[in-house]
């Protein structure tokens, strides 16, 4: 049997402003908060695992998390493959290692100071990094919002759907839940009027479909199988997982059938040897409510161009059929590039979510793109040693 | 950002006559121009000017320039498609011409051509 990976301790920082701290600084607090929960001392941490900041990028990132934290590991890796698929990948880097015997316990963290720390006049991730085709789309005005709403236009156009329809109940689902969640940036109540009074930044966006960038960090523990059973703390294993990568920029997209993201969900499920309904909660990289839309339908969660519906009906609430984002996701939790995405469904898992704690947790789904849906990704975690 | 005015597909814009590479092993249209054709990996190209010909795939009206480059900020709202030109490739412009309102999917549009301060740049008018 494999040694596998168990998640055995999370912590996040505050989301919001932190005027004054770089992202290396706040990754280092979340790392110290999951080693803190896990319970294991800084000295025995043999593996980091880290993606640096967008903003202010540094070579080595790495290094510099081993070098604040006086950490001695063997290896300190990047991984920046894109959205949530960054952390899936980090997961699974780790117990590849684990599986090896190159290491037993590993950090794996992200965190970025992207609304304090942006150069003035620009905005949202890509600030001072080049995707290398601006020549082909920044030249008409694009952006990384105008690119998911080509993506969004797509969808509604090939469903027959309106934004007030189909991206609403997401944006106010996600609200609802960072009210239940005191580590949310945006917590003041919305309702269907607030949406359709909300500007348009990039029809058919709203800025209510657009999540909004906070500061903040989040690190998780990954050990091996040997390393859970010596602790005293509920773990929470790796099932399964996939990934898809199709394209780079928007241009070059397959339309919203052909994506990514359901062939990452079928070999995750596939490994995991589980089926959509098995699954009690799902997070979901939500840049913009269309993304959620477009995963949960190409994960198998409910058909094609259902997913407003079904969120209208409540759905998605954390005491709906399918909870999606207890914890307000990126939309209104803030953007912090789908770090904290895992460590709530591990908080799930382990029944620590509080007023948003889905009944009886026992298998989360993490799936997230990177870019414009350009890879995908899907995992599959349990509660308990698997 | 930086356009590369002395390649081949920027100097074919500059003459109002864009043209896309053909790839000489396989016949396929590419865009954007890469070193080597993505189906079949030849550096054989011949470059080709395009019909002007395409439908919108998609389009965004964008009242509000969030991240966009800098120049466009004054120009809103404008609208940027997704047309898929009859040479089987897919490429990115602004719809011009018309209301921004009346950019729709499956609209028929033809290449024009729009100067700006970064210089000529590709554009989609609609066909009556």
């Amino acid at each position: 049997m494999r040694e596998g990976a168990v998640i055995v301790g999370i912590g996040e920082t505050r989301v919001g402003k932190h005027p004054g701290r770089s992202a290396l600084d706040l990754q280092c607090e979340a790392v110290r908060r999951a080693l803190a929960d896990a319970r294991i001392d800084k000295a025995r941490v043999d593996g980091v695992y880290a993606l640096g900041s967008y903003i202010q990028p540094t070579q080595l990132h790495g290094l510099g998390v081993v070098e604040y934290l006086g950490l001695t590991p063997r290896l300190a890796e990047i991984v920046d493959v894109g959205g949530t698929v960054a952390f899936i990948a980090m997961i699974q880097n780790a117990m590849a290692a684990i599986d090896a015997g190159r290491l037993e316990i590993a950090v794996c963290v992200y965190g970025d100071n992207a609304a304090t720390h942006r150069p003035p006049g620009t905005h949202g991730y890509v600030a001072q990094m080049t995707t290398g085709a601006e020549e082909f789309e920044e030249i008409f005005g694009s952006s990384i919002v105008v690119s998911y709403a080509l993506l969004a236009r797509r969808y509604l156009d090939l469903h027959g759907l309106e934004p007030e329809e189909a991206f609403a109940p997401i944006a106010l689902t996600a609200r609802r839940h960072a009210m239940l969640n005191d580590n949310a940036a945006y917590r003041k109540p919305i309702t269907v009027e607030d949406y359709r009074a909300s500007p348009w930044i990039a029809e058919p966006f709203r800025r209510l479909d657009c999540s909004p960038v906070v500061d903040g960090a989040g690190a998780f523990v990954i050990v091996s199988r040997r390393v859970a059973r010596e602790l005293d703390v509920t773990p929470v294993s790796y099932l399964g997982a996939g990934s898809q990568a199709t394209h780079k920029i928007v241009s070059l997209t397959p339309d919203i059938p052909e994506l990514g993201m359901a062939e990452a969900g079928r070999r995750a499920f596939a490994e995991a040897g589980l089926a959509p309904q098995d699954v009690d909660l799902l997070t979901v990289h939500d840049g913009f409510t269309a993304s959620v839309s477009i995963t949960v339908e190409a994960l198998g969660f409910c058909g094609a161009g259902e997913c407003g519906r079904f969120a209208a009906e409540g759905g998605l609430g954390f005491d709906g059929a399918l909870p999606v984002n207890p914890h307000g996701g990126l939309l209104s939790q803030g953007h912090v590039g789908g770090m904290l995405h895992v460590l709530e469904a591990v908080r799930q898992l382990r029944g620590d979510s509080g007023p948003r704690q889905v009944k009886d947790a026992e298998i989360a789904a993490v799936s997230g793109n990177g870019n414009i849906f350009s890879i995908c990704g899907a995992m599959l975690l349990g509660k308990g040693l698997a | 950002m930086t356009i590369d005015r002395a390649s081949p597909f920027w100097r074919s814009v500059d003459r109002r006559a864009m043209a896309l590479p053909r790839c000489g092993a396989c016949g396929r249209f590419h865009f954007y121009p890469r070193p080597v054709c993505p189906e079949c990996w030849s550096d054989d190209f011949d470059w080709r000017p395009v019909c002007g010909r395409g439908t919108v795939w998609s389009y965004s009206i964008v009242r509000f320039a969030h991240g966009a480059h800098e120049g466009w900020k004054t120009r809103i709202p404008y609208a940027v498609a997704l047309v898929e030109l009859e040479e089987g490739v897919r490429m990115m412009g602004n719809v011009v011409d018309c209301p921004v309102g009346s950019v729709r999917t499956g609209m028929a549009v033809r290449l024009a051509y729009r100067e700006y301060e970064d210089g000529l740049i590709p554009a989609f008018v609609p066909v009556d």
